[in-house]
């Protein structure tokens, strides 16, 4: 057998081409990340000590999670056990282009004062971490929250600078090995020998089981848990409780990876607490920001709006898009609040903003959170509804736009006024978004997802 | 293929998903050229059948053979000589249609053009994204996938389905023809029986897991019988009926059975020791298939 096939450079250049862009929320999301963070390291340089946050580890693992989404998309569906090669050649494709994407970024590092185990250990960390992050279609919702819980690492690594540089600057013989561990790592997340066997098992129970489209079922569900008609993503079959949990969880989940990551951090730096409470304060206002990466998943996954709108429930295209919208407001709402509410409480208790302060920067923190969350209703303004890949970097810059308010308005030098502005201007601008969402939507076609 | 080698080969396929036994000793085998419905109701364990003739699913017991090759290690050239027509064509949504046919082609080096009967059919438009088809011309696309290196072992599972009246009576001619063609060997899963009565030449009727008839199709037509007693026989006057008959549905409503190896050639064969007249008819296959599959 031929070390490289004609079918393996086919799959190959399937990533130069619009087919791995088309319908992959993390390619746009990746591209923009990293052109923004490399071109902070080429100007900059890596050492962050004096720089602040710089996102590149998270633009690689999304790099990562946009081939590793392209490459399960080829190979988890009907059809491709069928066809003899094609899960090998999409399978040595994935693995190439992440090793070429790899190299060049290490290179550019490297290049920019990195040591060579230093950026390779880096690199391959971050692309490991992506890898699994996207998989078969058949999860549970722990393996979903499993999978976002992955990216929190990459986040400490992305916004914690001294652990970045740390990473950067090791020594080859602690550097290489790791790379060639996160490699590995990378190789085993996309074996696809899974494919034919436990998840086919899985799509066949299911269809064995089903006795109507899965979106049906979930429609039917959902309106056996609540009478109000809504999508998966906008009800909670644990009502008000469940709505609160969910971003408290998430917060209070990622301080649960970040703060370790911080205490050896400042290690070098002393193990007081006085040495150790600046890491750890830079790490809420980014958890506050988290639950933003959500936030366009009601406008995501549409596949069971045709069943609920057919209903008649909401009346109108007007009224059905009103009843999302309100839902989604609500969620939002919610989510502000309790973010607000966690990280002005954590921040007033390590002593880094007044009790008197405290309520004027939770109403900011909670305008900011809630103005940017809304950011993904720009893509339904702009008439690109369709494109999923769209929705989710709007959530993105979002959640980026949210962390930069946050930590102005928290941690930022005085006076705090452009971060407080910052704050009331997001605020705005997501209202106004919300504003003329409705009737934009119901003017929209509403794709449906035919399998 | 050789003219003996079996085209498909199932032997004793067991499988269970967690207690539940979907499938019960299932063995049967194809010859090269046959047409072989697959039919049931929902649930009635065809789809894991296919999943276990196809290698996704592994059986727990028996073994399932393709083209003479066991199906959980068949070579990347068996495998090239076989097709599937899924229930739902899934994935490949951000390819156009010409891109798509044009990419997996390269996966079977030496194979013929596409056949032009078959693209005219289809119709699609090679510029339009896959993503964007509807649920009838995606089932369309996924027909011409497994049909574009024309296998010798085709796999449908109910290809139909989504199809228009005009699109399912082209696409069953179609295959009757690639069929007399190429010598393939088809196995069809589909609820739609007039379009299986017209091109298959065997007929499997599974029910709950196990194959209950497994018979050519000429053969159902002229040994097989709905036999209705008079009202007043017991629930089991069958077994008042001549050994050679063999019961292989029952409705309980009307109290009538479906009886196999009715002597069709044997004019002057009759039920006269029976004590309740009989009324004899020649069943249709979707009668017929209602009471063996109940």
């Amino acid at each position: 057998m031929a070390l490289w096939s004609t079918t393996d450079w086919r799959a190959l250049r399937q990533y130069a081409s619009p087919i791995f862009i088309r319908g992959n929320p993390f390619a746009l999301t990746a591209l923009f990340l990293l052109v923004s963070s490399l071109v902070q390291i080429a100007s900059d340089g890596i050492s962050r000590e004096h720089h602040g946050a710089n996102t590149s580890a998270m633009g690689i693992s999304f790099a990562m999670s946009a081939i590793a989404a392209h490459y399960w998309r080829q190979v988890d569906n009907p059809i491709a056990p069928t066809v003899p090669g094609l899960q090998r050649s999409e399978y040595r494709a994935a693995l190439a282009f992440a090793a070429l994407v790899g190299a060049v970024l290490a290179t550019l590092l490297f290049r920019s004062g990195a040591t060579s185990g230093g950026a390779a250990a880096y690199v391959a960390t971050a692309l490991a971490f992506g890898s699994f992050v996207p998989t078969q279609r058949n999860g549970t919702h722990v393996q979903m929250a499993l999978r976002m819980l992955i990216m929190l690492p990459i986040m400490v690594l992305s916004f914690v600078p001294s652990i970045q540089t740390a990473m950067l600057t090791l020594p080859a013989w602690i550097g290489w090995p790791v790379a060639v561990c996160a490699a590995a790592g990378i190789a085993n997340a996309l074996t696809f020998d899974r494919v034919r066997t436990t998840d086919a098992m899985a799509r066949m129970e299911t269809m064995l089981e089903r006795s109507g489209s899965a979106p049906a079922r979930r429609a039917g569900r959902d309106r056996g848990q609540s009478t109000n008609c809504l999508p998966a993503t906008l009800s909670s079959s644990a009502g008000l409780a469940g709505e609160i949990a969910a971003p408290a969880g998430r917060f209070l989940a990622f301080l649960l990876f970040a703060i370790p990551s911080a205490l050896v951090s400042a290690h070098g730096h002393g193990s007081t607490w006085h040495a150790v409470a600046p890491v750890v304060r830079v790490q809420v206002p980014l958890a506050a920001a988290l639950s933003i990466m959500t936030s366009g998943d009601w406008l995501r996954h549409r596949d069971d709006w045709p069943i609920l709108f057919a209903t008649g429930f909401h009346g109108s295209r007007l009224n059905f898009a009103r009843a999302l919208t309100a839902a989604f407001i609500r969620r939002a709402v919610i989510m502000s609040i309790v973010n607000a509410v966690i990280m002005t409480g954590i921040l007033a208790a390590m002593g880094s903003i007044s009790i008197a302060m405290a309520s004027s920067v939770g109403l900011a923190v909670a305008s900011a959170l809630f103005g940017a969350s809304c950011l993904p209703c720009a893509i339904v303004l702009t008439g690109r509804f369709g494109s999923q890949g769209l929705v989710f970097a709007g959530a993105i810059l979002g959640m980026i736009l949210a962390a930069a308010a946050c930590e102005g308005v928290c941690l930022g030098a005085e006076p705090r006024l452009p971060a407080l502005l910052g704050s009331v201007a997001l605020l705005l601008v997501g209202v106004l978004l919300l504003t003329a969402t409705p009737r934009r939507l119901a003017r929209t076609d509403w794709p449906l997802e035919t399998g | 293929m050789s003219n003996t080698e079996a085209a498909f080969d199932a032997r004793s396929l067991t499988k269970r998903f967690g207690t539940r036994t979907v499938l019960d000793a299932v063995s049967f085998s194809i010859s090269p050229g046959e047409i072989v419905a697959l039919l049931g109701p929902n649930g009635a364990g065809k789809s894991t059948l296919i999943g276990c003739l196809l290698g996704f699913l592994l059986p727990d017991s028996g073994s399932s053979h393709m083209l003479g090759h066991d199906v959980r290690e068949m070579p990347r050239e068996a495998r090239a000589r076989t097709g599937y027509v899924p229930q739902t064509m899934g994935g490949f949504g951000s390819y156009r249609v010409g891109q798509l046919l044009r990419y997996l082609a390269a996966f079977y080096p030496g194979a013929p053009t596409p056949d032009s009967a078959w693209l005219s059919w289809a119709a699609l438009d090679p510029k339009a994204r896959v993503s964007t088809l509807s649920g009838g011309q995606k089932q369309r696309l996924a027909i011409l996938l497994a049909l574009q290196h024309r296998p010798e072992a085709l796999i449908l599972d109910e290809p139909v389905a989504s199809l228009d009246p005009q699109a399912r009576h082209d696409f069953m001619h179609l295959l009757s023809d690639y069929c007399t063609a190429t010598g393939a060997s088809v196995v069809i899963s589909s609820h739609i029986l007039s379009d299986l009565e017209k091109v298959c030449s065997r007929l499997l009727f599974m029910r709950r897991g196990v194959l209950v008839l497994d018979v050519p199709t000429t053969t159902f037509h002229a040994a097989t019988r709905r036999l209705t007693p008079a009202p007043g026989a017991p629930a089991d006057w069958t077994r008042l009926l001549p050994q050679a008959l063999h019961v292989v549905g029952r409705d309980p409503g009307t109290n009538a059975a479906l009886v196999g190896n009715w002597p069709d050639h044997d004019p002057a064969f009759a039920l006269d020791n029976l004590p309740w007249p009989i009324r004899i008819e020649r069943p249709d296959l979707e009668a017929a298939y209602l009471e063996i599959t109940r």
